[in-house]
This record gives structure tokens, sequence and C-alpha cells, in this order.
């Protein structure tokens, strides 16, 4: 097993600016995370809304528009012969990788339908775009085929994107990112305002997929459950940075940092009738992310050291990191 | 209180540059009102009256605009054209969105049978042509016609859109949650609509009421240039009206048409423009971001 | 002893016509309702999208008004009260919304709903008693008066936000919370402190709640009792733990096991079939879930399962509506 993808200590930050054009404030999205991707692996990104995680996303994907900036570090890709760093490649390099290696799910993508063209025609427009000749009958046989192999029904290519229902627009797009073949899949919530039966349809459908193509996914989501349920490893971030990482079954069996440790327990179960506690306050601002370690307000446990120095990620046992100066 | 005075300042500022459009535009609308309003009262004779300047003169350092065939001074008439049509304008701008919007308010709110009722005035308003009612109206006045009147017909004609417009907004913000909210917390219907509900329609009232103006000088205008407005008054309309019957383009008096004409094109343009900037600003989504928060007021006390 | 029923909703039904005069269609969102809450209980309405819950709640806050049937609040039938009674009604039974920030104007500060709930219902008589309430009210949320005084909605984050709604439906002293997807905008971290905010509020305000939402984890946490809808029928009702550890109804044991378990040991094991078009499981003569259910037979495509009730394991009863139960 090799690595597909490699993100090497990237910084990715929001700058915002003023109607003058000065800067008035930074956001630190993504503040230093590197992360390996290995080929058929499903790897889950989790943590709350603020913590960077679609950003880490987007960055991944190669999607950098302003007020997006990438300030240091690379994302590179597996591409047979070579690795390529999406963040600075050009045109060509883009066109190959796009689509044909990595392909992008993002939040909200039911509503990336153009609503005046059928599915068909959104199938037709993508195949054209990332290949050199375009033959109609060839295409639709590859669609044909595709949506019998994600068990989508066939009637679903003559309709609009308004007679679909909510879980069967997002199972068209998750066929769409996936008509070229890929070996890496990013989606960002995928499952997010979806009835809990439909989830369960589409989480089936990504597994399915990953088995079919032996593709690599990485599922971003704030969900715990669905973390545990399909993912290898899962990677936890918190206010810009991962703090720890490893293998899902290590993760919720004995988690490491006390942030997880909180997410985890606090999550309701049924035939649980113990009172679950919040943590108190609400994450940072990453405009201006504390001092050390950027959970130490929150932290029940914080003392000295973590108010004043940021936690380097250790390794805390097989393949399982994780960032907390009481871990020493 | 004069911090508050001071906050208000500072927020206008920030208005105006918020877009170059803006600033412009602002500058162009506060011409023409200085033009209008203050430079006319300096007029030294009666710009209306016939032969007080020798005629069909070219601009000059005397004349700056320019003479009549009238023996009218060009620049002097102007400066009353301007006032006259501004006036018209507002008056016939203001009067239809205040009748219109408070109809369409209660429309929006009561629903059932007053809302159709409304709604069938309304909608018949609309669907009339406006300009050959405009024209048997003025036959009927002609001899009483002044600017006030002018804008009151004017503003007879127009009130019908606004109804629609404002109910439809009411309509949708009486879906949403914090009007539910607002019920919940006693708040009387009255109170939501004035409170809760003006921020939301705003935007769309200040941008209807400037392209409003530009409707009501341009309907005067037209019913000028048919000589229907009232020629003995010095506006914008009347001027031309002038200007083609002693064939000023023929006989190549250019300064005649042109100061009118330019005119009005210039004043068209520079409320356009500011009401299109005006609308921007107040959009919601821009706007929330610029609600000033607890800590900029008491820092800048 | 059974405490006295605070809501009674007897075969509420809910039409709507979607579509011009011609050509429109009729959708019922909800279909022939029965269910009451009792003093001092949590009752969650538990269903997925389309369900008719939210239609259902808004029914009985009296924003909408039912096609048959009635809603009574303490006897009275909301549809039919008006004026000072209407103020009353208000009075007792408050909402709090599923987005906080869709339910404050964003024009306006916050501080001028807490004030004004408690001036216009006449909890204070002036402005330094209604801020002294206002106060306490916030204190039952962990908030304060100074931290939220001035302040417009976007300048909370959205736990914080949908406790300050919770302290303005409180200040009123309500017997009743209408609660929509309270927690479902709220990060995880925090919401567990509004749920159990809302669940000591049973003891110390001596108030019900009704609880609507699709999250099953979070309605076994809250509830007393719980009913699960589907498409507009109430489908199964009774005892929250017995329900959810015990339930009878196929759509609530499909549900119960599509829910993905944070736990990595409990997989699901088995594959689930989708829906097809759903509009068309609106109208079906039958069972609303008979088109996906793995039981389903001729009688439940074509007639309408009865109410069936029968005694729980523990010996509440439990209402089953389903053909495999009943006669």
């Amino acid at each position: 097993m090799n690595n597909i993808l490699e993100v090497e200590n990237l910084k990715a930050y929001y700058l915002l600016k003023t109607v003058s054009g000065v800067i008035a404030a930074k956001v630190h999205a993504v503040d230093g995370v590197s992360l390996t991707i290995k080929s058929g692996e499903i790897v889950g990104i989790a943590g709350e809304s603020g913590c960077g995680k679609s950003t880490l996303a987007k960055a991944m994907y190669g999607w950098i528009a302003p007020p997006l900036q990438i300030f240091e570090g690379s994302v590179f890709y597996d591409v047979g012969d070579k690795k390529i760093n999406i963040l600075k490649a050009d045109e060509e390099g883009l066109r190959r990788i796009w689509w044909n290696i990595v392909s992008y799910i993002p939040q909200g993508s039911m509503d990336v339908l153009n609503p005046t063209m059928r599915i068909k025609d959104h199938f037709f427009n993508v195949i054209k775009f990332h290949s050199e000749n375009f033959d109609k009958e060839e295409a639709e046989k590859t669609v044909l085929k595709h949506l019998d192999e994600l068990g989508l029904p066939r009637e679903v290519l003559t309709s609009f994107p308004h007679q679909l229902s909510g879980g069967m627009k997002q199972r068209v797009v998750i066929a769409l990112a996936t008509i070229l073949g890929c070996n890496v899949i990013i989606a960002d919530e995928p499952t997010t305002a979806l009835d809990v039966m439909v989830q369960r349809g589409i989480l089936q459908l990504l597994t399915d997929i990953q088995k079919k193509l032996n593709c690599s996914i990485i599922l971003i989501t704030h969900d715990m459950g669905v973390h545990a349920q399909i993912t290898d490893r899962i990677a936890i971030m918190y206010a810009g940075k991962i703090v720890e990482m490893g293998p899902t079954d290590r993760i919720f069996e004995d988690p490491q940092q006390p942030y997880t440790k909180f997410l985890i327990s606090s999550l309701p179960r049924i035939g649980d009738k113990s009172k679950k506690t919040s943590i108190g306050g609400r994450p940072p601002s990453l405009i201006k992310p504390p001092k050390g370690c950027r959970f130490h307000p929150r932290c029940p446990l914080a003392t000295e050291i973590c108010r004043e120095v940021e936690p380097p990620l250790v390794k805390v046992n097989h393949e399982h990191y994780a960032s907390c100066h009481l871990l020493r | 209180m004069s911090s508050r005075i001071k906050h208000y300042i500072n927020r206008f500022e920030i208005f105006l540059r918020h877009r170059t459009s803006i600033t412009i535009s602002f500058t162009m609308v506060m011409a023409i009102l200085v033009l209008g309003f203050v430079v006319s009262n300096f007029a030294p004779f009666d710009p209306r009256r016939w032969n007080v300047v020798p005629r069909d003169q070219p601009p000059s350092q005397k004349y700056l605009l320019g003479t009549t065939t009238l023996g009218q001074d060009v620049f002097w008439l102007l400066t009353y054209s301007i006032r006259n049509s501004i006036i018209l304008g507002v008056v016939g701008s203001v009067v239809g969105l205040a009748i219109g919007g408070l109809l369409g308010l209660i429309a929006g709110y009561k629903g059932g049978l007053t809302e159709k009722i409304i709604l069938v005035f309304a909608d018949t308003f609309i669907v009339i042509p406006g300009l050959p009612i405009l024209i048997l109206l003025s036959t009927m006045v002609k001899k009483q016609l002044n600017m006030v009147l002018l804008g009151l017909i004017i503003a007879s004609l127009t009130w019908g859109m606004p109804v629609r417009n404002v109910r439809s907004m009411v309509l949708s913000l009486r879906e949403r949650e914090f009007t539910y909210t607002s019920l919940f917390s006693g708040f009387k219907i009255f109170n939501v609509i004035l409170s809760e509900y003006t921020p939301h329609i705003l935007p769309w009232v200040a941008a209807s009421f400037i392209s409003r103006i530009n409707m009501a000088i341009g309907m005067e205008v037209t019913l000028a240039v048919f000589g229907l407005s009232s020629l003995g008054e010095a506006t914008l309309g009347t001027m031309i009206y002038w200007a083609l019957q002693y064939q000023s383009v023929l006989r190549g008096l250019w300064w005649w048409i042109f100061a009118p004409v330019g005119t009005v094109v210039f004043i068209v343009l520079s409320f356009y423009m500011l009401s299109g900037g005006v609308a921007e600003y107040l959009n919601p989504r821009t706007r929330l971001y610029r609600i000033v928060t607890k800590e900029e007021v008491e820092e800048s006390e | 002893m059974a405490l006295p029923k605070i809501l009674q909703v007897k075969d509420a039904t809910k039409v709507f016509k979607i579509g011009g005069l011609l050509f429109g269609t009729k959708l019922t969102a909800v279909d022939h309702a029965n269910l009451e809450v009792e003093k001092e209980k949590v009752l969650s309405l538990v269903g997925e999208s389309g369900s008719g819950k939210t239609t259902l709640s808004r029914m009985v806050l009296g924003l909408l008004k039912p096609t048959s049937g009635q809603i009574l609040y303490k006897g009275m039938n909301i549809a039919e009260i008006k004026g000072r009674e209407l103020m009353r009604f208000r009075k007792e039974v408050q909402p709090i919304f599923q987005n906080p920030f869709e339910a404050f104007n964003p024009y306006k500060k916050v501080d001028r709903y807490l004030l004004g709930t408690a001036l216009n219902y006449e909890m204070a008589k002036s402005n330094k008693d209604a801020r002294k309430i206002v106060e306490d009210s916030l204190e039952t949320v962990g908030l304060s008066l100074n931290k939220v005084e001035g302040r417009y909605p976007h300048e909370f984050s959205g736990g914080e936000l949908q406790r300050v709604s919770i302290a303005r439906a409180l200040i009123t002293n309500p017997s009743m919370l209408v609660a929509d997807e309270p927690v479902s905008m709220v990060d995880a971290s925090t919401r567990m402190s509004i749920l159990n905010i809302l669940m000591d509020l049973k003891k110390s305000h001596e108030m019900s709640i009704l609880y609507v939402t699709h999250d099953l984890d979070t309605a076994y946490y809250v509830s007393d009792e719980i009913a699960v809808m589907c498409r507009g029928c109430i489908i199964e009702y009774g005892n929250a733990e017995d329900v959810l550890t015990d339930p009878l109804h196929p759509y609530t044991k499909m549900l119960l096991e599509s829910l993905p378990h944070p736990d990595p040991k409990l997989r699901w094991k088995n594959k689930i079939k989708l829906a097809g078009l759903e509009v068309k499981e609106y109208e079906t003569a039958g069972c609303k879930f008979s088109k996906r259910c793995p039981f389903a037979d001729e009688k439940c495509l074509e007639e309408r399962p009865p109410d069936v009730v029968l005694k729980d394991k523990s010996g509440s009863q439990r209402m089953v509506k389903c053909w495999r139960y009943g006669a």
C-alpha cells in the first residue's frame, strides 16, 4: 500500500480585507496540518463547525480562491509516474488530477446540480470536459454501466434535479464524482441534512464504491457515529490543527486527547441513561488563537505548560498520535 | 450627544466610500440639488419672463448657457427648471410610494378579503396605461396645473406597483421564525410590522424612492413634449417644449435644447447610479457585517 | 395516579393545497394524529423530514389551524382562541425554534425580545423590574445580562443564542415548551448542556415539553414518552425507554437499526433499500410505510392499519399502527 496523498505542514488562511484593501484579519483555518492517505483506505476528518475541516478539504482538492490563500505547505498526489503538488500545479497538471485522480463532493452538494439540465447532460458535460475525444454513444454506455454498478435506477438520467429527492440527488452527485474512476474521493459532509435511513444508504454507496474502485475516501463530518461506522482511521481537528489521529477502533476505545475524550463521552446513546455533560465555552477565535495548546481555555485538566507551549503530536501507540502535554 | 452625531457622520462616510459609484453619483446628485435649490435663489430676475435679455445669444461669459428666442437666460431658467422638476419628481415618488407601501403592508399582513380588495384596485392601476390617462387628466386640469398637482397626478397612476412589491416582501417575512418569536414575546402585529419588518424593506424602499423620481421626471418631460404640461412654468420638460416650438435645432440654437436634455440625462444617470449603490449598500448580506458592535460604540466614545 | 393532561391532540389532520387553482394537488401533512402530554413530562415527537412533526408542532403553537380534529390546551380549543385568551395562551405555551439565527431578527438586538417578553406579558411593571426578571432567566441557562445586553444575534455562537432563546421562553413561566429540533444546529460538544437545561426544567419549573426531533439518541436522553411519525401518521406511541429499546413497528425498528452508532464494534450488518419517489408514499390508502416494509402484504398496501393498543413489558400502554399486531 503506497501513499496516494501527502499533506505536509499545510497552512491555509483566509485574509479579510477592508474596503480600502487593508488586511483586517487573518483567519488561521488550517494551521500546520500534516496527513498521509494510503490507497484503499477510508479516512475520516472529524471536528465541529469552525475547526477548519472544510478548508482542509478545499485545500486538499486544490480549490484555492481568494480570500483563501496558502501560506505554507504542500499537497502531493501520486499520479503514477511522479508526485504532483496540486497547490502549485499548472492547468495541465490540474486537468490530469481533477476527476481522474481525485474527486470532490462539496458540502450541500445536492444543490450543485444545474436545475435546467437533465441528469444525463450533467454526466456528458463531466466526461466531455475531462477527456480528449467525446463519443456520445461511448459515454452513454459508460454512464449506464456506472449507474448499474452503483444501484441507481436508469430513469434518473432523463430526470431534472427538482424531480429527485434529496437522497437521490446526493447519490447522483456521488455517481458524477466517480464516473471517470478515481483514486481519492474527498466528501465534505455528504450526509448532513439527510434522514437517518437515507444517510445509511449513502454511506453504503460510498463503501461499495470504495470496494469496486479500490480508491481512498476522505470523509469529512462532525458526526462521530458516521465515522465509527465506515472509517478505518480518524483525524480529529480542533481550531485548525489535528489534535489526535489513529485507527478508528483505537480512537473510540482509548481516546488520548481531552477534547476527543469529551467529544466521544458526550454522545447520547440509546440504552445509556447516564447524565452527559458538555465542554464549557466555545471554540476559540481563529483570528487570534490562544497561546499554547488551543484547547486549554476549555480543558479542565489544563496546567501551566498547556497555557504557554503548544503540544506536539506524539506517538501514543502504533499509528495512534495525539497532542497533549499530559501524555508525557 | 455629540458622540452620537459623530457616529452617524462616521457611518455616512462609510456609506459614501463603500463604492466609487456611490461617491460619484452622490456628488452629481448634490450638484443638481445645489443648482436647483441654492443657486436658483440668486437669479437676478424671474427667468420665466420674456425679453429680459437679448435673444438667441450663444453661451458666453455674460450668458453662461446662452439665451432663448424668447429673451430668457438659459442658465437661470435651467436652475428654476431643475428645482421644479425635482419637486414634482419627489412629490410623485413619495406620495405614490407611501400610499402603495402602506396598502401593501396592510394587504400582506391581513390577508383574506382585505387583501383581495386592495389587490384588485392595485392591479387595475398597474395595468392602466399611464400615459393616455396622464394626457387626459392634464388636459382637464390644464389651467390650475402646478408642480405639486402634477406630482400628485403622477403618484395617482404609479401607486399600484409598490403595493405588490411590499405585499410580497411582507408575505415572506410573515413566515419567518422571528415573526413568531415576536408574537410570542407579546408584541402586537402593528409593532412587528413597523419595528421588525422596516429594516428588511428599507433597501427596496430607498432604491424605489430614487428610481421613482426618475420615472416621474420622465413622465413630465413626455407630457411637456406633447404640450400638455404646465407650459407657463419652468420645468425641464417645458424648456424642451419651447426649444422645439421655436425650432432651436434647425436654427442652430443648440444651447437651448442641449441644456435641458443634457440635464435630464445627467439627473437620470446620477439618480440611477445612486439608487443602485444604495440598494447594494443596504443589501442584508453586506449590511449585517457593518452593524456596529457594542465595543465599537464604546471605543468611539 | 395520572397527572392532569396539559395537551390533547384529538384526530388532528392538516391538508395543504399545493399548486394553482386548476392543477393543484393536496398534501396530507398530518393524518389523524392523536397524542397527549402530561404535566411535568417530556414527549418526543420523532420522525424523518416530511413526517409532519414540524407541522404538528406549529398546530400546537396555534400558528397553523388544523383542517379537522382538535388540539386542546388545558381543555381549550387552540384554534378558537382570540384576543385576551390568545395572550394568555402564548404566555403559557412558548416555542423554541431550530435555527436560533432565524428565531431572532438579525437587525434587532436580542434584549428587545427578552425585555419585551417581560413587559408585554406584565411580568414586570417597570424597566428595572424587567431587567431583574431577564437576569434571573438568563442565569437559569448559564448566561448573564451584561454579556447579552446590546448585542445582535450574529455576535453570538449557535449554542449561546439558543440559550438566549430558551431564556426568553422561560420569562413568562410557561407550563409547556414546544421545542422544534432545539439542538440540531448546535455543535455536538455543547448540545448536551442545552438538553440538560431542558430536562432540569421539568422539576424546577413544573414544565411539560413537546420535543420535536429526528435524532433518536437525544430523544432517548430527554423523554418520558415518545411518538414516532411516518408521513403524517403516528405509527408508534408509548413509554420512551420501552419504544426505543423494544420497538414493535417495523418502521421504528428500521429507524433504530439505521442509526450510526458511535461504536466501531457495532457496525451495520445488512444492506438497506432506499425509497423511490416519496410523494407516492403520502397518498397511499394503506399503511404509509408499506412500500418499504419487509413484512408488508396486500392488506397493508390497501387498508390503513388501526391504532392497536397493547401493554408493554413494563406495564405501560403502547400504541402501534400496524396490521401485524391487530386484526
